[in-house]
């Protein structure tokens, strides 16, 4: 019975496993998981830990290297083991009634390389847009993130429900924040494309846009093992090919395209006579073998590259206007009782979470895989619309409709695979300046109705809003000098649709004056009786 | 999402009957003030020890926790958690002395006894940080969430002048006794935040009290349900840069405890062991004058007890 473990049912049993990992973390809301454990299990993420490691450097982020050994050595087992959306696809794929039955492709060679350096330029012009598009870490991210998440929340609150009944309060309600459907139209465009490519064609997306699948074949063509067919035992039963996912097996000359192997493995597997193994191929270059083409594919595969072409042609007129200035945007919420709210405001620049230093760095590292927006236990990261700029879209921006940063919090700067958040510790988070406060005293509660409010100095964690006596009530007023840009103060403001505070993002963070107050000791009690 | 609703009306009366035949007839689950006027003072000021030690003080002079307590109960002991800081920069209320009150409830006979509070930082680091929920569960009640809209019911507030209604947490409307535990704070904008001003963690929509008169609608709010019992922490006071203190040097230790049925009273005798005249607090000379309670100390009954 101990059958000795196939490479194929292997590649199963991990890919499982980390795809369920990594599904969990990507929709975790009770920071089930430290963080360590997340940088762990995307230590190989490939485009994050490049990112990380151009960005950044040191130990954590040469988990792309680790990957490029492996690729030397057996191929793009990346592909098949750890692309979490690779694994989605082959899932995708099998979600037919009957079996797939693959068949030899052509290589695209022209259009995956073409995308490929088309990706690499825009993001060494700082524009990462086309790559976040298409990087399947990240894809897969948003699909956890922003498809999933939801869901996962809906089943949670489903329970809680019922076990409301039974009085218990063992699990807790949590509430989705809204994604904008721009962006969620985008990842799902995308999520079609790729997964009814999956279902037709197997891995055709990994060989013919994917640039990750692109630059791994580069160097799977000099692979030192590479999955061979031995001429003399193969009988063409053409077994191999119809498993072949990748489409990269021609039994013409009874050889695999190594660049596009996925190393799946099922070839090995469904090979009756054994034929098909790993073999030391050391010098010697895999060679592509031109086919017959399949036309409708073939225009299928240019009209996507060629729209491809045309948002990175936007993507560079995108830097031209990305710094615009971005309307403080208000949510109706029926009528209004009060006046306070009603003036228009104007954010000068978004606010980027701390430990993204500064906008430009930010946008060109955050490949808006949506870890942080899984895990900000504030709900404060959301990915953004136009607020980043529209080429920036996707990447989370600090939205202080759906709350604020909680001052004693480092989750996201933690997570972040990619450097776009760098790790920062408490004391420093606490200094560090993302926006500077605005009061507009014309939207005020307390100017306009004339009652007391102060949420805004209520939630404040440095006191840069302090109340202050103003015709017998109590009025807000502020020190940016102190205040760390947190949103606490905006998020609490009750007045709509405009806040009568609010703060603006500095395009550069800065390093914020601590309170005067700070560093005294504490007093002993100065009561010695009873003042009653 | 009316969980309640349904246990009331979905399993049905019958089953409701059973259940209030085994906690031992109607009168044990009735809600209301229990027997608030078979009390020998209208509150009680302890001070000089620690927050346990004058807790324990306090109730005696109450007549036992057992007057407010009865077997079989569900108990709702609502202190602040309003804050992601540490216990010794007095932001929240001493977790010592919420689970040392929790303890007391079961130990009278409480069936259950809950905890929460609908915080302002993010609610489940606040449970955490300000140790209450280890001590609470340590004590052996349970800490129970605030943190969506969906644990929150609407009742109507018939004497609210600006304050109509509002969302309450269900365990409010559930439990038999409710116990208030606020620590005395400076606090920006309303200058002191005690008893009245911690009920704002039992509602949902607290920036509608801000748009429409905050003062009012705390006292408002109190018109529609008074705690059983409050119990003011005033151990560590945070005298300046209130509510939520920007550090230790925010801290005073006054070393007190103040115990009433009567919230107004509780908030005004706070007030003074803050320093401010209960009248300069709007929310306190409002509830006075609307005859929620009583903030004129010397016409109260007081019990002052030195440790
Ligand atoms: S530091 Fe702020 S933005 Fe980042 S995860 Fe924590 S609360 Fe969210
Ligand atoms: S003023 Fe506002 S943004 Fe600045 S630290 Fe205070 S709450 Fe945060
Ligand atoms: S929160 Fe502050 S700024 Fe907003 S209305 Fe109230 S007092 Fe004014």
């Amino acid at each position: 019975m101990l059958k000795r473990l196939s490479l194929k049912n292997l590649r199963r049993i991990i890919a499982a496993v980390y795809l369920a990992l990594f599904t969990f973390i990507f929709i975790d809301f009770s920071e089930n998981f430290s963080s360590g454990f997340i940088n762990g299990l995307l230590y190989l993420q490939f485009t994050p830990s490049l990112l990380k490691f151009l960005k950044v450097g040191g130990l954590i982020a040469t988990g792309f290297i680790v990957v490029l050994l492996l690729t030397l050595l057996f191929g793009r087992a990346y592909c098949s083991f750890l692309c979490p959306l690779g694994i989605l696809q082959d899932i995708m794929a099998r979600l037919r009634a009957k079996r797939p039955r693959y068949k030899y492709l052509k290589p695209r060679n022209i259009v995956r390389y073409a995308i490929l350096t088309i990706v690499v330029v825009l993001t060494i012009a700082g524009s990462l847009f086309m790559l976040y598009l298409l990087d399947p870490y990240s894809i897969a991210g948003r699909i956890f993130s922003d498809f999933v998440r939801p869901a996962y929340y809906g089943v949670n609150n489903f329970f809680v429900m019922i076990l409301g009944f039974f009085n218990s309060y063992a699990f807790h309600h949590v509430d989705f924040k809204p994604i904008p459907w721009q962006g969620m139209a985008i990842t799902g465009a995308v999520v079609a494309v790729i997964g009814f490519m999956a279902w037709k064609w197997g891995r055709l997306y990994c060989n013919s846009i994917c640039p990750v699948g692109a630059f791994l074949s580069l160097i799977s063509r000099y692979s030192l093992f590479r999955l061979k067919i031995d001429e003399k035992s193969c009988i063409a039963c053409n077994r191999c090919v119809r498993d072949c996912k990748a489409g990269c097996i021609s039994l013409k000359d009874k050889s695999i395209d190594f660049s596009r192997c996925v190393a799946c493995y099922n070839c090995m597997d469904s090979c009756r006579e054994g034929s098909i193994s790993y073999q030391l191929a050391f010098g010697r270059k895999s060679s592509d073998v031109p086919v017959e083409t399949d036309p409708t594919r073939r225009s299928f595969v240019t009209t996507f590259a060629g729209m491809l072409i045309g948002l990175a042609a936007m993507g560079w007129a995108d830097k031209l206007f990305a710094q615009r200035r971005i309307r403080n945007r208000g949510v109706n919420q029926g009528p209004q009782v009060s006046a306070a709210g009603s003036k228009p405001n104007r954010r000068s620049a978004p606010i980027t979470p701390p430990g993204s230093y500064n906008h430009d760095d930010y946008r060109n590292t955050c490949t808006a895989c949506h870890l942080c927006v899984t895990a900000c236990p504030s709900h404060v990261l959301q990915p953004s619309f136009n607020e980043l700029g529209i080429f920036s879209m996707l990447q989370p921006h600090m939205d202080f409709r759906s709350g604020f940063c909680n001052y004693e919090c480092t989750k996201c700067s933690e997570v972040c695979p990619t450097g776009a958040i760098r790790l920062l510790d408490l004391e420093t988070k606490k200094r560090t300046q993302i926006g500077k406060v605005v009061f507009h005293r014309g939207n005020c509660i307390v100017r306009v109705d004339r009652t007391e409010c102060g949420a805004c100095s209520e939630h404040c964690p440095t006191k840069a809003v302090q109340m202050v006596p103003w015709q017998g009530l109590l009025i807000p007023e502020v020190n940016p000098e102190i205040c760390i840009g947190c949103g606490a103060c905006e998020h609490a403001c009750p007045t709509e649709p405009y806040k009568a505070i609010y703060v603006n993002g500095n395009p550069v963070h800065q390093v914020a004056k601590m309170h005067e107050s700070i560093g005294n000791r504490p007093k002993e009690s100065e009561l010695d009786d009873f003042p009653f | 999402m009316k969980r309640r609703d349904f246990l009331k009306k979905g399993l049905g009366a019958g089953l409701m009957a059973g259940a209030l035949l085994k906690v031992g007839g109607v009168g044990s689950v009735a809600k209301g003030s229990p027997a608030a006027s078979d009390s020998a003072f209208d509150l009680v000021a302890v001070m000089g020890g620690e927050p346990v030690p004058m807790f324990d003080k306090a109730i005696a002079a109450m007549g036992g926790l057992g007057r407010f307590v009865k077997k079989g109960q569900s108990v709702l002991v609502k202190p602040n958690i309003g804050w992601d800081t540490a216990p010794e920069l007095g932001g929240n209320t001493n977790p010592r002395l919420v689970a040392h009150i929790v303890k007391q409830c079961l130990r009278v006979g409480a069936k259950e006894v809950y905890v929460f509070d609908n915080t302002c930082d993010n609610w489940s680091r606040c449970y955490a940080n300000s140790g209450i929920e280890d001590a609470v569960k340590g004590a052996g009640g349970k800490v129970v969430p605030a943190n969506t809209e969906n644990y929150f019911k609407p009742v109507s507030i018939p004497n609210g002048k600006r304050l109509k209604e509002a969302k309450v947490h269900e365990l409010v409307l559930s439990c038999d006794v409710f116990i208030n535990v606020p620590i005395l704070k400076h606090h920006s904008s309303t200058k002191v935040t005690i008893s009245m001003k911690n009920l704002m963690g039992i509602v949902w929509d607290r920036r509608y009290w801000h748009k429409n008169d905050l003062h009012q609608c705390i006292a408002d709010f109190v018109t529609w349900r008074k705690p059983d019992l409050n119990v003011v922490d005033a151990y560590r006071v945070i005298t300046r840069n209130g509510p939520r203190g920007v550090s230790q040097a925010d801290v005073v230790m006054k070393k007190s405890l103040l115990m009433s049925t009567d919230i107004v009273a509780a908030d005004a005798a706070a007030a003074k062991i803050f320093g401010v005249e209960p009248c300069e607090v709007p929310h306190i000379k409002i509830a006075h004058e609307m005859g929620v309670g009583n903030m004129n100390l010397d016409e109260l009954n007081i019990e002052r007890i030195r440790m």
